[in-house]
């Protein structure tokens, strides 16, 4: 049943969170696999459910408040399953997990890396816990992963601290750890969104470069469609806590079907086009006060009395491309039925 | 749109002191601006452009003496007349801050969260004694119309809006003097995109309804060609290169607006020519600029000439309006916006 390269696969995934205002859903009943070496890009605005979601790869929900509630991950560890949610979160099994087969790279380097330990030193202790390598070993290791990663001068380097570090250099440091076990899955949540545009571009690469080395598949993380654009095969469009739509790369820019698709591609100003940019109205809902039916109904343009009413079927528009629209149906499978 | 100048700055520089030591001497300065020249015409929006610590903020702020600049010349024109807002004093710069106003990035952070809608966006007439209290509240119902916001809002705190809506806000504040030149300091970019494209074509609306004029600085690159007409591109608190918008994304003519253009995410693979362009490196420290041209120890192209002389911005050849400060303008070949986004469309 399971495909030989299959890595991952999230069956209706929900994460929860009670808040004062009561449970909200911060992924609701999300489904997605990725396979070896994938990169698969989730992307979607604020609030939207896409940090929560690679926070529970990691089985990282913070607790309390928070919980996976419904469904599962599951992780094939060398062709064997491991369902991830029916780890303990704080067990042993789940943190020989962590850092060594899946390991993750945050938005703001500065508040992941700790100020009071040198670079080197962080690097390391990922080293001696999960390879269980000796000082010296963990230290030329940590040398090489920051040259890798194309931190100049890294024998140097390795003994600085994070705040010696430039933002783009914070962000190979960061890198250079999470890539130290030469994990399977890379979980990226913003990576780039702190950094300049020369920079982006830097990360990128590097990024790109090293998954072609190591074969390792990543899920990446952003609100901005065209750095999606730029590295992921998959794209996965989250909106309220729902995949709206998934597709292959391409089809998601020359064949969107789902309207928040064709709005975000709509409203973002690309750099020739001289039209007025389309804007969606009104905002993202608060999770803890979706409307009834369709969460994107309030701001959809094609919004019908079934759509304020009736939570939306996943339909398929061909192999691999999934929408999520009571539209799509309409107008297609009615049609052809 | 006229050719007319509206604000003329002349080699302006804000240099920052850095103290060390028990008796917080000085020991040297951060060049956040040095020696920065251009105009911002009637009616036109100015783009600036450029990476983090280049000075665009500085430069925005200097102008309309929120810094105080070190040095160089600020002129404005009113009633034909061009002015020395540098030597302006408090009244003067009172009278001159009712024509010049701001909206700043951070929509959490520029408004006081202890006062309502009504009281943040009438505290400017306040402060300038226009209109009775009841004539006050009357205009900022207006203006919150003006801006997308309704008047039932009017009570409202800060903390009961979303980011869109708060810049709204800040527009509306912005907005509530009448003023001719705003200058928008990364208005845009702490927004969703959804709600990004809401407040810049409201920008581009209250532009064509009130005539107003805009500097508007990001560092975003696509989101300064859609807005701007022209645009200045910075780096390590100098101009690089001055252009109209199509002049700069069709033959940029500093390799750092090369560079990127070149690093433009597109959303789509590149092939061939259309590869990425890296830059290598960091921006230097502005406390510390390398020597000669400041771009240097990053430029692909870099010679001799370039590590130990200045250039100066000069006109590139044929248009007056297009100014590079690059020693080999003349000699470079670089490759525009359309060469770094050839796609390959064939799904390969």
């Amino acid at each position: 049943m399971t495909e030989p390269n299959r890595l991952v696969e999230v069956n209706d995934l929900e994460v929860v969170f009670d808040t004062v205002e009561g449970r909200t859903h911060a992924v609701n009943g999300v489904s997605f696999s990725m396979d070896a070496g994938e990169t698969v890009g989730i992307v979607g605005e604020s609030g939207c459910g896409k940090s929560v979601m690679s926070l529970a790869m990691l089985q990282l929900v913070p607790r309390p408040h928070g919980k996976i509630a419904r469904g599962s991950i599951i992780y094939y560890q060398r062709g064997k399953a491991v369902e991830i949610t029916k780890l303990n979160p704080t067990g042993k099994a789940m943190r020989a997990l962590r850092g060594n087969e899946m390991a993750m790279i945050f938005q703001e380097p500065m508040t992941s890396l700790n100020p009071v330990y040198t670079i080197g030193e962080q690097i390391m202790e990922v080293l001696r816990l999960h390879q269980k390598m000796d000082n010296t070993r963990a230290k030329q290791r940590a040398i090489e992963m920051l040259e890798k990663v194309g931190v100049p001068d890294a024998a140097q380097r390795v003994e600085e601290y994070p705040h010696q570090f430039s933002g783009g250099m914070r962000q190979r440091a960061m890198i250079a750890m999470a890539l130290s076990c030469t994990p399977n899955l890379l979980v990226a949540d913003e990576p780039t969104t702190a950094l300049d545009v020369t920079i982006e571009a830097q990360i990128l690469e590097l990024l790109a470069e090293l998954q072609r080395d190591i074969n390792m598949a990543v899920l990446f993380i952003s609100h901005d469609l065209k750095v999606i654009g730029e590295i992921a095969d998959r794209v996965i469009v989250m909106y309220a806590g729902w995949v709206v739509e998934e597709a292959m790369r391409e089809d998601i820019f020359q064949n969107p079907q789902h309207p928040y698709t064709r709005s975000l591609l709509a409203a973002i100003p690309r750099i020739g086009r001289r039209e007025r940019l389309v804007s969606i109205p009104g905002r993202v809902p608060s999770l803890s006060q979706l409307p009834p039916g369709c969460f994107f109904a309030p701001r959809c343009p094609a919004a019908t009395d079934q759509c304020r009413r009736e939570e939306p079927q996943v339909f398929t528009v061909n192999q691999g491309h999934t929408v999520k629209c009571w539209n799509y149906w309409d107008k297609e499978v009615q049609k052809t039925s | 749109m006229s050719t007319e100048t509206l604000m003329r700055v002349s080699n302006l520089k804000k240099y920052f002191p850095i103290r060390k030591g028990v008796l917080r001497r000085v020991a040297g300065h951060v060049k956040a601006v040095d020696d920065v020249s251009f105009q911002i015409r009637q009616g036109e929006t100015l783009g600036m452009v450029g990476e983090s610590g280049c000075g665009k903020s500085t430069t925005g702020r200097s102008i309309i003496r929120l810094i105080e600049p070190t040095a160089g010349s600020v002129k404005y024109r009113t009633a034909g007349q061009e002015e020395e807002i540098t030597h302006f004093n408090k009244t003067q710069m009172k009278a001159f801050r009712q024509r010049v106003q701001m909206v700043f990035q951070d929509p959490f952070s520029s408004l006081d969260p202890r006062m309502s809608v009504r009281d943040t966006v009438s505290e400017p007439l306040f402060v300038h004694r226009m209109g009775s209290q009841k004539e006050r509240t009357e205009q900022v119902k207006e203006l919150l119309q003006t801006v997308g916001l309704s008047v039932t809002h009017l009570n409202r705190f800060p903390h009961q809006f979303s980011g869109g809506q708060r810049q709204r806000i800040g527009i509306a504040r912005a907005l509530a003097l009448r003023p001719e030149l705003i200058i928008c300091d990364e208005a845009v970019s702490a927004l969703d995109v959804s709600v990004q494209a809401q407040i810049l074509n409201l920008l581009q609306d209250l532009q064509s309804e009130f005539g107003l004029t805009y500097m508007f600085i990001a560092h975003d690159l696509s989101v300064i060609d859609y807005i701007s007409d022209r645009i200045v591109v910075m780096y390590l608190g100098k101009i690089v290169e001055v252009a109209t918008k199509q002049q700069l994304y069709d033959n940029p003519s500093h390799p750092y607006t090369e560079a990127l253009l070149g690093a433009i995410p597109i959303g789509e693979k590149r092939v061939g020519e259309g590869k990425r362009l890296l830059l290598g490196g960091t921006v230097p420290s502005p406390a510390n600029p390398p020597p000669g041209c400041t771009f240097h120890t990053r430029c692909p192209y870099a010679a001799d000439i370039c590590r130990q002389k200045e250039p100066v911005l000069e006109s590139v050849a044929n248009s007056g309006d297009h100014q590079a400060a690059c020693h080999f303008t003349t000699e470079l070949e670089l490759k525009s916006f359309y060469d770094f986004s050839q796609v390959d469309r064939s799904g390969a």
